[in-house]
């Protein structure tokens, strides 16, 4: 590869034993691809505060203890421990790995990340705009600045993404580049009905849809509701990652570098298919694992809430009770939790027996207080990966069901919302 | 082996973990560049001395291993790979 000066002097150890040793591996990973240069980045979002295993630990150990800081702000994903919460995790693995939690955030701070913890960094006030480079691991924040908001970076993991922060750099390769990030499959999105079009519920199953027929491309939605919000391409964001691999999509009309399919195509020939009303169907089955009877826990908020979601459930469940003190709960950021809590939702969700939690994610162990049996969802990311990591099986709902089943005690269908192939 | 790995970001801490604890892979043989197998190995390497080689395999190795292909990874990292038809193990 060829190195500027300042990546030159990194490479040879002339910067100290950690910048040696995290060009170094940007290096290897760069050649592995072909890659000739590193291109600089504005931010870095780093995934090694959200399991407590002990490589992450000794890796940050050794950068605080050789006085390693990094080289742009850096945001951290989630953790374990909530701090307003002490007993969410109130068993004894629970308080251990919550404990285990803050003195692996704490190492961060040493070395100058932004104790963020959140996987959704992107409602973080002065995150980065159409066209910066940056580097992201969380599978969701990933297609999102990518997708939505325009940001460029590659799916990294655990390590790289420390690494590209306390070097300031990233391979110039794929999604990083603008050859890399032009549609290679094209999706129609058949119409709906109108009740469901306008529900985030439609989002989720669009995004499970497009995850399971995108494979490694990069897939380009026409036909998705022009009235979509950011907050809706959110949910294509997050379950296209999590049911596939998608890093980046593009949506005409919706999405920054698609304002026509040939903009995001770059007007080449593309793979056609759709994404029907079948495959929305066939996605919502797959995510739904009871159907009726009574239910244990609620949880929104996968990926963290925005305001927008903290407010709408704030409206519908105003004035009602979550029936026998079930657990329901919804995750956010410490910066939504601020601004939901000055217009008083904080205080409207608690009274109504809804939990708000932050700084961590509660499809991860340890078992959130209540987390087992029948859990409902409006979050496709969470359906998907909830049954894996918990005892639990999972529904996914539109909003406006987990409410009413929650108060009720037992699954609600909303009948506007059924949809038959 | 396996012909490629479901992208997670969280592969390069339990690849290392596995390393650290020595119940980790021998080697690695997998059908493309791995960058995430790749930094768990180095991180490894790094933090505990563990070596794990990873042997990248075309398509046609591929079907190859599914015939009966054997490969040897020694521990500076040199791998050999051969074709075995019938009989005894090339690498007793």
């Amino acid at each position: 590869m060829q190195l500027t000066p300042d990546e030159q002097a990194m490479a040879d150890g002339r910067r100290g034993p950690v910048l040696a040793f995290a060009i170094g591996l940007l290096m290897k990973a760069g050649t592995m691809h072909g890659v000739q240069r590193f291109e600089p980045i504005v931010a870095a979002y780093t995934n090694t505060t959200f399991a407590t295993i002990q490589p992450h630990y000794d890796l940050l150990k050794w950068l605080a203890e050789e006085g390693a800081r990094v080289a742009v702000p850096t945001y951290t994903n989630v953790g374990v421990d909530d701090p307003d919460n002490p007993l969410l995790r109130r068993d004894d693995y629970g308080k251990w790995a919550s404990e285990r939690s803050r003195d692996l955030s704490a190492l961060h701070d040493r070395v100058g990340c932004k104790l963020a913890m959140t996987c959704a960094p992107y409602q973080l006030p002065g995150a980065p705009g159409l066209g910066s480079q940056i580097a992201v691991s969380e599978s969701n924040a990933v297609s999102y600045f990518n997708s939505v908001v325009g940001a460029r970076t590659l799916k990294y993991g655990d390590y790289i993404d420390i690494a590209a922060a306390l070097t300031g750099v990233v391979p110039h390769v794929g999604l990083h580049t603008d050859e890399g990030r032009r549609a290679t499959l094209h999706l129609d999105v058949a119409a709906l009905p109108e009740a469901l079009a306008g529900d985030d519920l439609s989002y989720q199953l669009i995004g499970h849809a497009m995850g399971r027929k995108a494979g490694m491309k990069i897939p380009v939605l026409t036909g998705v509701n022009p009235d979509a919000t950011k907050e809706n391409l959110r949910g294509i964001s997050a379950t296209g990652a999590s049911a596939g691999g998608v890093a980046l999509y593009h949506a005409v009309g919706l999405t920054p570098e698609a304002a026509t399919l040939e903009q995001a195509t770059g007007g080449e020939a593309v793979e056609e298919g759709e994404i029907s009303v079948a495959d929305m169907v066939a996605a919502r089955r797959e995510m739904t694992g009871f159907e009726s009877g009574p239910i244990d826990a609620v949880v929104i908020g996968t990926p963290h809430a925005p305001l927008s979601e903290v407010g709408l459930l704030a409206e519908l469940i105003a004035g009602q009770m979550v029936k026998d003190g079930k657990p329901f709960y919804i995750q956010m950021n410490r910066f939504v939790l601020e601004c939901a809590r000055e217009k008083g939702w904080i205080e409207t969700l608690r009274t109504a027996g809804v939990t708000p939690v932050a700084d961590t994610c509660l499809y991860w162990r340890p078992v959130a207080h209540g987390l087992n049996g029948r859990v409902m969802t409006n979050s496709g990311k969470y359906a998907y990966y909830a049954p894996g990591e918990l005892p639990v099986e999972t529904a996914i709902a539109s909003l406006r069901e987990c409410v009413e089943s929650a108060v009720r005690g037992e699954v609600w269908h909303d009948p506007d919302l059924v949809l038959e192939a | 082996m396996v012909s490629n790995i479901r992208g997670s970001g969280g592969t390069p801490g339990n690849l290392a973990d596995t390393l650290r604890r020595g119940c980790g892979p021998a080697g690695i043989v997998i059908g493309y560049p791995d960058i995430n197998i790749m930094t768990g190995i180095v991180v490894a390497e790094r933090l505990y001395g563990t070596a794990c080689p990873m042997f990248l395999a075309d398509a046609e190795q591929r079907a190859a291993f599914s015939s009966g292909a054997q490969v040897r990874i020694s521990q500076a990292g040199l791998v050999t790979f051969a074709q075995r038809a019938e009989g005894p193990d090339l690498f007793p």
